[in-house]
């Protein structure tokens, strides 16, 4: 373990990673834009509402069907952007909703499949939009949700997975579209999965991700950390990850780290009552908290703003070293805030 | 109008549009061009023939210009029944309503308009209209707070007020396109519905007209309506809802009671019923019915002329002349129920308290339901001269001015030793609440102790009239019998006043003419009439007699018209026949049947005295007693009562010579 030196946080190394040049962050007041679409029925407001507004999944039986465009902007997040969800009975590409307009300035196509209901309709209508949609911003990333998949076994859910796979890619080759890149997530509201997958999807979006995973890889090297994510600690989507491949389960971890520490600070926190006031549910800047497991590791949780995380993952022993933790930690934030506020700056320029 | 909702499999659907037709004398194709029309006629019998499944009419007898084709034929507006009405759009029951070749009718002659409640639109710019609008309705995010409707004057507008992101997604809403020249109010709600997701449908009540100004101009009135339609569909529908949670108890998961425990594995999957009629979730299979009774009153409102706006195309004569004729018809309309009311009453009842009413005396109505007690008193208002009939049928108390009074039954009233009064009850007998129909008993609780004998001849002849099978075979034949009869013996007072100048003299001429002379007492109250003098509530005694100014009334003054001359009050003394003895107070007082309010085609539930059919109208269809002059100033000096000096035979004789 040794500590991460202040330099190698400079602008320079910054540079290497960005070009504020060519930043294309979404016009208009400035938030990137994810389109959610699928048949009715789908799961798609189930989807935004267990993710971003903290609903129960099994309250989600119970919401109305969606009668317009929902066109909600996400705040009181590190994630700042706004979700546009089309019911299923419409046609998001119907003149009434000015469909360049809408997909000139989306980042990322959400098509949600139900995998337990009938597919063929679902994925005719998904090829549709998504060649029409390429058709209309090219930077456009697709992503695809094949939804409700707890309640199919791992056989089912790979048959599922192939079967959709391949209809797309014929339906994109018949139309010369065959080098569109898909990402397929299997999801589901009632795990972490759905909270992965949209965590993937985000992170598509942020502009500053190379430089945040080598600033985790940095820390993890540093600290003798074995995994850590940068998580927004509202809606529990992780902006950055280290090198390392991603586990669920660890995943998993985390995420009922940040509802215990929630709680608890709910219950037990500091509230400031002024405009540097930490977010609602009490969590300033001083905010940590360590959970020791059983299997000889601790899970360790810092914030670095007042809507980012660090969670770390690391053997019992080298948490012992809690002070160089601590200094690697402050470089770390420091250089996490120095990242977005050259993007800042850059937006600004532009 | 239009009825639209978010199905559940089809997205935005309209369910029912019902439109205004102007009626006019030539049958046409609404959507066949005029150069077809000219061309080859066609032979052939017309593939589709409209399904009326109701017919409701006003005025047909007395206001139809239009000649009816064939006995079998509903002549309405200026289509006919060979459309075929053209639906582009799938439709699941939840998207029907009265069927896609039906309609709904009624037909208003006084206004020349019939209104039509069909699935679909029936012409082709309508039903694009009417789709874009709906579209649009449901997806509009920001909604105007309900209680905008509630405003006083001086509260901002639709277009100042601060729309409202509702989260249960109901509001109103006010939206046009300049280019398709169209404008849209509308109320947004949510029917709860136990079979659907989240409980709830959406729906919406759609008001459409490509004239903007008729819309912001009657805005608060139409959204008055239209609440008021929608809170009582989502009653309905709360209390079928309600009904089958507390049944269906198996299933009561689904209301959301046993979230706690429930894991996503395990959760019993609810079944749901996308395509559920309108009609089962309000519970109530004439629910399109009676939708389509209020959106023709909705309708009557919006397209009512109003004498302080300016229609395009539509001159002042055109104003007044609706007006005429609407007077006319309210007119009719009170008489077919004093008809009806007359039946109710005992004969002997019925002649006390007409002998009671045309001397002046006060009748009280006692009921509960204010458009009730307002329908009875009209009723008997056409009995009197326009002039003389003070009618309130809302007062919260006792009022001795009004000789048409109506108050809740739970109003104290005065004794018989204070004041001679006409006391009935009305008490509700049935009730259709689907129709908007109930029938009311009429109880007579308290008749004037002292009893004219004999009968005067006024209400002898009225009493002929309600007897005469001839004057029942319509009622306007009746309207005008007893019109006749009232404008008979007006005529009469107003050659009496100015030829015979003191009662002893009237009497005598009563004598020479056989009339009885309890008609003298009926000539002292309408000779109020032309005279301008306000009623002081009281009975006029015969035994007083009024001194009479040598110089002739004015009589030409029209009843409608505001009365500016003002003549000094004089002092109660001792006037010979040479003075001027009399006052002639500037008032307003309009007619009776100069009210400016909407037709009553029929009447949601108000009662009803006679077989209504169950049609719509605005329930305020009585006139405003409020805008009354009122006749309190100086009631004591106004008439004067002076002793007259006795009148002999021989002036008698030398008068009538």
């Amino acid at each position: 373990m040794s500590a991460m030196q202040p330099d190698q946080y400079n602008s320079e190394h910054y540079n290497n990673y960005e070009d504020p040049g060519s930043d294309e962050e979404a016009v208009g007041d400035g938030r990137p834009t994810i389109v959610i679409m699928g048949q009715k029925r789908s799961g798609k407001t189930s989807i935004r509402k267990v993710v971003f507004q903290k609903m129960s999944p099994n309250e989600t039986v119970f919401c109305e069907s969606t009668p317009r465009v929902m066109n909600e902007p996400i705040t009181g997040s590190f994630i700042n952007l706004q979700t546009i969800e089309f019911p299923g009975q419409l046609d998001a590409f119907d003149t009434a909703f000015n469909p360049k307009e809408v997909f000139s300035t989306c980042g990322a196509l959400l098509f949600v499949i139900d995998a337990q209901a009938d597919l063929p309709e679902a994925l005719r209508k998904m090829s549709a939009a998504m060649i029409r949609a390429y058709n209309i911003n090219k930077n456009i990333k697709f992503e695809v949700f094949v939804h409700k998949v707890d309640g199919l076994s791992e056989e089912t859910r790979m048959a599922t997975y192939r079967r959709i796979f391949q209809k797309v890619q014929d339906d994109l080759a018949d139309h010369t579209l065959d080098n569109i890149y898909i990402t397929y997530h299997m999801t589901s509201i009632y795990d972490h999965s759905i909270f992965e997958a949209f965590s993937k999807v985000i992170q598509k979006l942020v502009r500053q991700l190379p430089a945040l995973i080598k600033l985790l890889d940095m820390f993890n090297t540093a600290c003798s950390v074995e995994k850590s994510y940068l998580f927004d600690v509202s809606s529990k989507i992780y902006v950055a990850t280290d090198s390392n491949p991603p586990d669920l389960s660890t995943y998993e971890l985390c995420c009922d780290m940040i509802d215990i520490t929630t709680d608890l600070t709910g219950i037990y926190g500091n509230y400031r009552i002024d405009t540097n006031a930490p977010p609602q549910d009490g969590y300033n800047l001083e905010s940590q908290s360590v959970v020791r497991l059983k299997v000889n590791q601790v899970l360790f949780m810092k914030q670095v703003d007042k809507y980012l995380a660090l969670i770390g993952v690391m053997k019992k022993e080298p948490f012992e070293k809690k002070g160089l933790i601590d200094y690697n930690f402050q470089i770390f934030k420091n250089g996490v805030t120095a990242v977005f506020e050259i993007g800042r700056l850059a937006i600004t320029r532009h | 109008m239009a009825l639209c909702h978010f199905c559940e499999e089809h997205g935005p659907r309209v369910v029912m549009t019902t439109q205004a037709l102007k009626r006019t004398g030539i049958q046409r194709h609404a959507n066949v061009d005029e150069d077809e029309e000219k061309g080859e006629k066609k032979k052939e019998e017309p593939r589709y023939k409209m399904d009326i499944l109701s017919v409701n009419e006003f005025g047909k007898v007395d206001f139809d210009t239009i000649p009816q084709i064939t006995d079998e034929d509903v002549v309405f507006a200026s289509w006919d029944r060979t459309i075929e009405l053209v639906d582009d759009e799938s439709r699941c029951e939840a998207c029907s309503s009265v069927g896609p070749n039906a309609s709904h009718i009624a037909n208003d002659y006084l206004a020349g308009r019939s209104y039509v409640t069909t699935q679909t639109a029936i012409n082709e710019d309508a039903y694009a209209v009417t789709q874009s609008v709906c579209f649009k309705a449901h997806n509009t995010q920001n909604l105007l707070p309900l209680t905008l409707t509630s405003l006083e004057d001086d509260e901002p507008t639709p277009s100042t007020s601060e729309s409202s992101k509702t989260e249960d997604g109901e509001g109103i809403i006010f939206f046009g396109k300049a280019q398709d020249k169209y404008t849209a109010v509308g109320r947004m709600f949510a029917l709860k519905d136990a079979k659907s997701r989240g409980f709830k449908r959406r729906y919406g009540l759609l008001c459409i007209s490509q004239n903007h100004q008729l819309l912001t101009w009657k805005f608060k009135d139409i959204m008055v309506e239209v609440n008021m339609t929608a809170d009582l569909l989502k009653l309905s529908a709360e209390k079928v809802h309600d009904c089958e949670q507390e049944i269906d108890k198996d299933q009561v998961i689904r209301s959301g009671q046993v979230l706690g425990w429930i894991q996503g594995h395990e959760q019993p999957k609810i079944e749901y019923d996308t395509s559920r009629s309108f009609t089962k979730i309000v519970g109530n299979e004439e629910a399109f019915f009676t939708l389509h009774r209020d959106c023709v009153s909705i309708l009557q409102i919006l397209l009512k002329p109003d004498a302080t706006m300016k229609f395009d195309g539509m001159s002042n004569l055109s104003v007044s002349r609706y007006v005429e004729r609407a007077a006319e018809a309210m007119a009719i309309a009170a008489t077919e129920d004093f008809a009806v009311i007359s039946k109710k009453i005992e004969q002997p009842e019925l002649k006390a308290i007409l002998i009671h009413l045309v001397r002046g005396g006060q009748m009280i109505c006692q009921c509960d339901y204010a458009p009730v007690r307002s329908k009875f008193l009209f009723a008997f208002s056409v009995l009197l001269p326009n002039t003389l009939v003070d009618i309130a049928s809302d007062q919260r108390k006792y009022c001795i001015e009004k000789n048409l009074l109506g108050v809740d039954e739970c109003v104290p009233l005065p004794t018989p030793e204070q004041y001679d009064l006409v006391i009935i009850k009305l008490v509700k007998t049935y009730e259709n609440e689907c129709y908007g129909v109930a029938d009311f008993d009429v109880n007579v609780v308290r008749l004037p102790e002292e009893q004219l004998e004999p009968v005067p001849s006024v209400v002898s002849k009225y009493l002929g009239a309600l007897e005469n099978e001839i004057a029942h075979t319509t009622t306007s034949i009746l309207h005008k019998a007893l019109t006749t009869i009232k404008e008979e013996f007006m005529t009469l007072v107003t050659s009496i006043s100015s030829t015979y100048p003191t009662t002893a003299r009237i009497a005598a001429l009563l004598k020479v003419h056989s009339k009885p002379v309890t008609d003298l007492h009926v000539y002292q109250f309408w000779k109020l009439a032309k005279l301008r003098v306000p009623r002081n509530g009281k009975l006029i005694s015969i035994s007083e007699e009024p001194s009479f100014p040598s110089k002739p009334i004015q009589d030409d003054l029209p009843t409608t018209r505001k009365v500016s001359a003002s003549i000094p009050i004089p002092a109660r003394k001792s006037v010979c026949e040479d003075d001027v003895g009399f006052s002639t107070l500037s008032s307003s007082m309009p007619s009776v049947f100069s009210s400016t309010n909407s037709l009553p085609i029929g009447t949601p539930s108000t009662g009803s005295f006679a077989q209504t059919s169950p049609l719509s109208s605005n329930p305020s269809s009585a006139p405003d007693s409020s805008r009354r002059g009122s006749f309190l100033n100086s009631v004591e000096n106004s008439e004067v009562l002076d002793q007259c000096r006795p009148v002999s035979d021989d002036d008698l004789f030398a008068t009538s010579g």
